[in-house]
């Protein structure tokens, strides 16, 4: 009997395992890994060509992901080569040899070589450029390639400096056909290209499959812009973005919740109230320091949530900086005294002011204290709400303001006080002496020493209000992995983040 | 048998399929029962592939719509129903601006209701607007006048909170405030069409899309109906054009004697070819079969026949003696003859004419006896005969113009030569038994053997008197020994 039934069961077996099969194969599908990120920027650059634009959002947007340098600071801070394959400093300290990556293509098939990278280079330190770290290559001479794969360059003066300054947003590889269309349509040798923009509302990035190095995990990235605190809760409550690069009040209140965690980063930021030193009274050295009397900086460390505490500065560097030198009790808080060195400095009472704010977090909020502060010493205030590109524009590029609520993102960017025409309008052959001093310092003790110096002459010439160092975290998704959390540029380099389920 | 190639064909609409595939077998491409069954296979596979495709399509399309239900449509209604909430908000935020008494609260008032401006713009931006321009112009219309009222009122209620107001500019700050709330109210009112058309929309989309599903639902039955009928065809089909033409041949083939022109089967595939080598075979089988009967006759002829004469043998002779003898009512003369001085034949002319000698002798003492008169070759030169006569006297008779016959015709021989043949005779006559005993057969033998005994007797007295002449012996009695 069993014989017989064994028989009979055969074939259906044979049924059986091949329905077991096609199940296998037409079962439900499973829930697939995420391959696309959206992200929250709030500022919206007016042009995506960190060459050319000083807004950080440009660089935010393309560092790493659409544009890269011949060096790079990774996602641990270091120092390392990117299209270029390594360096050599003659022993006169003069000139600099680059070993130029080989087989790498710019999104539009056009081949980087030494040639391209002395173009990128003579572009950005030619006189009448554009670019917002020109000061950074001050020491440079002239930029040679002899071969394909080999870039000279020979300095004025030693400059130890170069290899960190080529690793700067600003200082991105790019080619000559597109060179001029970069601020609309971006063409770069990184691991994403440019996709799509739609103004006002987001970037699109796709990646690269040609790409000369590893591929990036995510198929496609897009930084929407936050134009409002409601708009960042609401698009955050619904899931309608992943996560935020820049902080945010709404960072504090999200942080709370088990789909979202806080990235910590180190940028270095700096949150001032920059001075028109230029204009009237401003120009007085007692009125500017009045100023910072008035200023209650304290009041000012709860703008972003109890969660998230910045940290209060006194001159234009951040506590984290080895040379950093505490200097927040310079000018404590004393609105009698600010009102007293006012009127001896002939400022009536009343006198109008406009303070125009970014649209950000720390411009909106922070700016309706900073108003309350000047008017509390005589002021009257006016707040003038501009979006980016208008900021950009009237305050940046123009110079047509009095005071300004502003974020500084860039690391070690105090020779922007040396600058000929910075928006500061501060001019003074001290500190320019003072940064000359700086810059040709033989080791890093001198060079600290000397940082310390710069950010006392700052200090005490009151250049700007010193408010506070943002805490940089990134709200991101818990779900999300693989950001470089420890560099130092303000960016947000999107080829190591994937998705973990 | 006219074969018939060109077969009703029950599945019209692949008429020219069928008829290429005709065309093959005629070229012998390719063998029939094969392209008959891939034919109708290929057509329910194309069936199901249909029906798979269909299905296929439809699910595409569900799937389209219902993406875009969730990539565009419900995130759309929610940006509207949004929008309705904050351009309510509008008006709790426009209160705290006219109710500030600071300038601090005065700039928050401010700020929020920048901020939310902006999202609201945002909002709106987002939105689908190619369906109502004019609505789009009207809502644009109402956003520039909400700013345009609260710059207004920012100013207004500034001058009140440094105390610079006048009566007319209190009265117009609640104008103003007002306004507001119409502006904020009317804006509300403006982006919640976008709602409502959206969530028609998306109840429309439902509505065919559960139209859809129910129609392919219906097409689904209706194509499994249609697969079902087909299988039920084809099964039919398969019936008519396979299995009952090989039962047929089947069946030809099982008659106990199966006629080769009926194993055919028509038509030009597999089974007939092999309905051909069956019946080929059982051509073959028959002939055989006809071939061995005649050879078994012959060997049954043989094995009761002397093959030079063609009398029967010995064995011949007591069976049907035998049979004579139980059956008979009339008494049985049963003789014993041999032919004179043979040997002189065989040793005068040769074996060759002796056998000729004997051939003569046979054929004249045969056609001297009738046809139910039993004639054996019982010898060399002897023969035997077992037959019903009337009596002993008649049985003489029958035997004496035998023998005159003989000695009248001699036989030629080689060289033309006439050699006369004459013959000695041994008689005796059996009475019938007319008592059925059993055993009977046994008695029979015995008499006949008696007899043959008793006739042989006769025989050596006959050549020992001369020859040539008929010597009686009588049972019970031994009788007649008269001279001829």
């Amino acid at each position: 009997m069993t014989r017989y039934r064994c028989r009979y069961l055969y074939p259906l077996h044979r049924h059986l395992l091949l329905l077991l099969c096609l199940f296998a194969v037409t079962g439900p599908g499973q829930a697939q890994v995420r391959t696309d990120i959206r992200v929250g920027i709030q500022l919206e650059p007016p042009s995506l060509d960190p060459t050319q634009t000083a807004a950080a959002a440009a660089g935010e947007i393309t560092y790493g992901n659409i544009f890269e340098g011949l060096t790079i600071i990774d996602g641990q801070g270091r120092l390392r080569p990117r299209l270029a394959t390594g360096w050599t400093l003659s022993p006169d300290g003069l000139s600099y040899t680059f070993k130029i990556r080989t087989h790498v293509l710019f999104h539009d098939g056009y081949p980087f070589n030494a040639r391209t990278a002395a173009f990128s280079l003579t572009r950005m330190i030619r006189e009448g450029s554009n670019n917002p770290q020109k000061k950074w290559f001050e020491k440079v001479g002239t930029v040679e390639s002899p071969d394909p794969t080999t870039l000279i360059i020979h300095l004025h003066q030693p400059d130890s400096l170069l290899p960190f300054a080529l690793a700067l947003p600003a200082a991105s590889m790019v080619h000559p056909a597109t060179a001029e269309t970069n601020a609309t349509r971006p063409v770069g040798t990184g691991p994403f290209r440019f996709d799509s923009r739609q103004q006002g509302n987001r970037v699109t990035l796709t990646r690269n499959r040609t790409y000369w190095g590893e591929s990036a995990k995510l198929d496609e990235a897009s930084f929407v812009f936050m134009r409002s605190t409601a708009g960042t809760e609401s698009m955050l409550s619904e899931g309608l973005i992943d996560g935020l690069v820049s902080v945010s009040r709404a960072s504090a209140h999200f942080a709370t919740r088990p789909d979202y965690r806080m990235i910590p980063r180190r940028i270095e930021n700096k949150v001032i109230l920059a001075i028109n030193n230029g204009r009237p009274p401003f120009d007085r050295l007692q009125v500017r320091r009045a100023l910072s009397h008035a200023i209650d900086r304290a009041g000012l460390l709860d703008i972003y949530g109890s969660e998230i505490k910045p940290e209060p500065i006194g001159s234009h560097l951040v506590p984290n900086h080895p040379a950093y030198i505490d200097l927040t009790g310079r000018y404590p808080y004393n609105p009698a005294r600010a009102r007293e060195m006012l009127i001896r400095s002939g400022v009536d009472e009343g006198h109008p002011v406009k303070l125009a704010i970014p649209p950000t977090d720390y411009g909106r909020i922070g700016g309706v204290r900073i108003a309350s502060d000047l008017e509390a010493v005589g002021f009257r205030v006016e707040l003038e709400q501009l979006d980016w590109k208008q900021w950009l524009q009237q305050v940046f590029t123009d110079k047509e303001y009095d005071l300004t609520l502003i974020m500084h993102v860039e690391p070690m960017d105090l020779n922007i006080y040396a600058r000929e025409d910075y928006y500061f309008n501060y001019h003074s052959e001290e500190f320019n002496a003072l940064w000359q001093r700086t810059l040709g310092a033989r080791n890093d003790r001198e060079l600290h020493r000397l940082l310390g110096e710069v950010q006392r002459k700052i200090a005490d010439d009151a250049v700007n209000v010193f408010l506070f160092m943002r805490p940089e975290e990134n709200l991101m998704h818990r779900n999300l992995s693989g950001f470089w959390e420890n560099s130092a540029i303000p960016s947000f380099v999107l080829e190591d983040i994937h998705w973990t389920e | 048998m006219v074969t018939k190639s060109r077969q009703s064909r029950p599945f019209w609409p692949t008429g020219t399929l069928l008829h290429g595939v005709n065309k093959m077998l005629q070229r012998r491409y390719i063998s029939g029962l094969t392209a008959k069954t891939a034919g109708i296979t290929f057509l329910i596979a194309v069936l199901v592939i249909a029906a798979t495709l269909l299905t296929s399509k439809t699910l595409w399309r569900i799937q389209d719509m219902v993406g875009n239900m969730t990539d565009t449509e419900i995130p759309d209604l929610m940006t509207s129903v949004r929008l309705v909430q904050q351009a309510e908000s509008l008006t709790r935020l426009g209160h705290l601006l006219v109710s500030s008494i600071s300038h601090a609260e005065r700039r928050m008032a401010m700020v929020e209701l920048n901020d939310r401006s902006a999202w609201i713009g945002q909002m709106i931006d987002t939105l689908p607007h190619d369906s109502n321009p004019a609505l789009q112009a009207d809502i644009a219309g109402t956003r520039q006048a909400l700013l345009h009222n609260i710059e207004q009122l920012n100013a207004l209620v500034r001058h009140r909170i440094d105390g610079e107001a006048s009566g007319n500019d209190l009265s117009l700050i609640q104008e103003l405030a007002g306004t507001n709330r119409e502006l904020a109210g009317k804006l509300s009112v403006q982006v919640g069409y976008f709602a409502s058309e959206i969530r028609e929309q998306i109840l429309s989309q439902s509505g065919q899309l559960s139209e859809e599903i129910r129609l392919h639902q219906h097409n689904l039955l209706l194509l499994t109906l249609f697969v079902l009928l087909s299988m039920l065809l084809f099964a039919l089909y398969f019936e008519f054009k396979v299995v009952r033409r090989i039962l047929r041949v089947q069946r030809a083939v099982s008659k106990e004697h199966p006629l080769p022109q009926e194993i055919e089967a028509s038509g030009r595939d597999e089974i007939t070819q092999l309905a051909g080598t069956v019946k080929s075979y059982v051509q073959r089988i028959q002939v055989q079969e006809a071939h061995m009967q005649e050879v078994h006759k012959e060997l049954a002829f043989l094995a009761e026949h002397d093959p030079l004469t063609g009398l029967a043998n010995r064995r011949h002779l007591y069976a049907a003696g035998c049979r004579l003898l139980e059956q008979s009512t009339q008494p049985v003369c049963v003789a014993v003859l041999d032919i004179d001085h043979f040997k002189r034949v065989n040793d005068l002319y040769g074996h060759a004419n002796g056998d000729r000698a004997l051939i003569h002798v046979a054929r004249l003492i045969k056609a001297n006896l009738r046809d139910n008169d039993i004639l054996a070759r019982f010898g060399g030169e002897e023969f035997a005969a077992v037959l019903a006569v009337r009596s002993l006297e008649d049985g003489r008779r029958i035997f004496e113009s035998l023998c005159e016959n003989v000695k009248a015709h001699p036989v030629v021989l080689d060289a033309n030569e006439p050699f006369e043949l004459t013959l000695s005779v041994g008689l005796t006559l059996v009475e019938p038994d007319i008592c059925y005993e059993i055993g009977k057969h046994d008695l029979s033998q015995a008499r006949l053997n008696e007899a043959l005994n008793a006739a042989d007797d006769a025989l050596y007295n006959a050549k020992g008197s001369g020859r040539d002449r008929i010597c009686l012996s009588g049972l019970p009695t031994r009788q007649g020994e008269a001279p001829r």
